[in-house]
């Protein structure tokens, strides 16, 4: 496996909540992500992100099909990812909470 | 910046011809709605069009045709759903629901 998604500089977002494990995987222009991104911010999770239409495009392309054969089904920006092991594509407030043990 | 490229401004005035053309309503949250003209502005300033800012494309104009603003996914969206892909754009039943758009699902094959 090529390994693109730790070949991506990821940027970190600090916070008090260190566990999970997050990624997000987001579009600079996704008005859904910028929400997804406020809503860890205001929860204090610390993650890393990175914007996906902003980085080289070959690497883009091995990132997301990485991300399709590790996760399968994740059509949606953004995509977070937890502990390396499961994936949420779109955000769905209440779904995310129930996966990051918010509700 | 060239005399080609277009302002969060511009694209706002497309999302609103683009509505009034269509019969369709506006999402009413300014910020949400603010955040995907300015990311329909970045995409037509750097692709040469107004690519759909929830969608990753190709940056081709050929291949990412079908997800140009508006895309043609979009009728059938708000038609089952009430909203656009990027809930930019609601049925008139779905705005004065006052229910705030939700992602729904890809429709786009691949």
């Amino acid at each position: 496996m090529s390994d693109a998604l730790n070949q991506v500089e990821y940027t970190s977002v600090g916070g008090s909540r260190s566990e999970p494990s997050l990624r997000l995987y987001s579009l600079s222009t996704c008005a859904f992500c910028r929400r997804a991104m406020k809503y860890l911010g205001e929860h204090g999770f610390s993650y890393q992100y990175v914007q996906l239409d902003q980085i080289d495009f070959e690497l883009k392309r091995e990132v997301k099909k990485e991300l399709k054969s590790r996760y399968q089904n994740v059509p949606v920006f953004p995509i977070l990812t937890i502990d390396d092991r499961e994936a949420i594509s779109g955000f769905v407030e209440d779904r995310w909470a129930e996966r990051l043990g918010l509700s | 910046m060239s005399d080609k490229s277009k302002t969060v401004a511009d694209a706002t005035a497309f999302v609103d011809a683009v509505a009034a053309r269509n019969g369709w309503r506006v999402n009413r949250d300014a910020e949400f709605t603010a955040d995907i003209a300015a990311g329909l502005a970045t995409n037509y300033n750097r692709y040469g069009y107004f690519l759909c800012p929830c969608r990753d494309g190709d940056g081709d104009r050929a291949s990412d045709r079908d997800i140009i603003c508006p895309c043609q996914y979009s009728t059938a969206d708000i038609a089952e759903h009430g909203h656009c892909f990027c809930g930019l754009y609601l049925s008139e039943s779905f705005s004065n629901s006052g229910s705030n758009p939700e992602p729904i699902p890809e429709r786009r094959p691949g």
